[in-house]
């Protein structure tokens, strides 16, 4: 018998919880104020505020999939915020140097949102019994 | 874009505009490679090497 997806046994409101896609979607929210916000960071024209608004869907994707028990939109949710995790290290990486941290810190966000979008896709795919085991 | 004789092209984007560009293909590669992926099918060497076989259950083993 091979490994199936495990769920945590964690409810909150009669919803599933996700532990990292609850933090994915406060940590991409955040990140949509800096794009939005900041006057510091990168944070200045059009192509900024373009990657903010999509932060702030990503955010809200993430939080309607887990309001409305939606895998679609959840799913939706991290892959997007991967993209916007992406954007936020290219755009430190080329505005900045080799050593800025937070590119790296960005990278790693989205390795864990795109790590997260494919455990997802996986588990749906054994829940709907799409993916033939072992013959 | 910058003329000269013969044309040449040259795409001139911002940081930002090259950011942009990141992002979207990360969404649109791994969207199409989740969607373009056999379904219902599981190749023998994925099995083997990148999902862990676990034959026995600790709840039977008593």
């Amino acid at each position: 018998m091979m490994s199936r997806g495990v769920e945590l046994p964690w409810v909150i409101l009669g919803r599933r919880l996700r532990p990292f896609s609850f933090v994915l979607m406060i940590a991409t929210f955040i990140v949509g104020l800096e794009f939005h916000l900041t006057d510091t960071g990168p944070g200045s024209g059009l192509s900024e505020h373009f990657a903010g608004g999509f932060a702030f869907m990503a955010a809200a994707m993430l939080m309607l999939g887990w309001a409305y028990r939606n895998d679609d939109i959840h799913d939706w949710g991290l892959l997007v915020a991967a993209g916007v995790w992406g954007a936020r290290s290219t755009l430190f990486f080329l505005h900045g140097d080799w050593v800025d941290v937070g590119a790296y810190l960005s990278v790693c966000w989205m390795v864990g949102a795109l790590g997260a979008y494919g455990l997802e896709r996986y588990d749906h795919k054994w829940r709907y019994h799409l993916v033939r085991g072992d013959e | 874009m910058t003329t000269s004789g013969d044309t040449t092209w040259s795409v001139e984007m911002s940081d930002a505009q090259w950011s942009l560009l990141v992002g979207a293909a990360i969404v649109i590669v791994t969207r199409l490679v989740d969607v373009f992926l056999p379904k219902g099918y599981m190749a023998r060497w994925a099995r083997t090497w990148l999902v862990k076989d676990d034959d026995t259950d600790p709840d039977e083993e008593e």
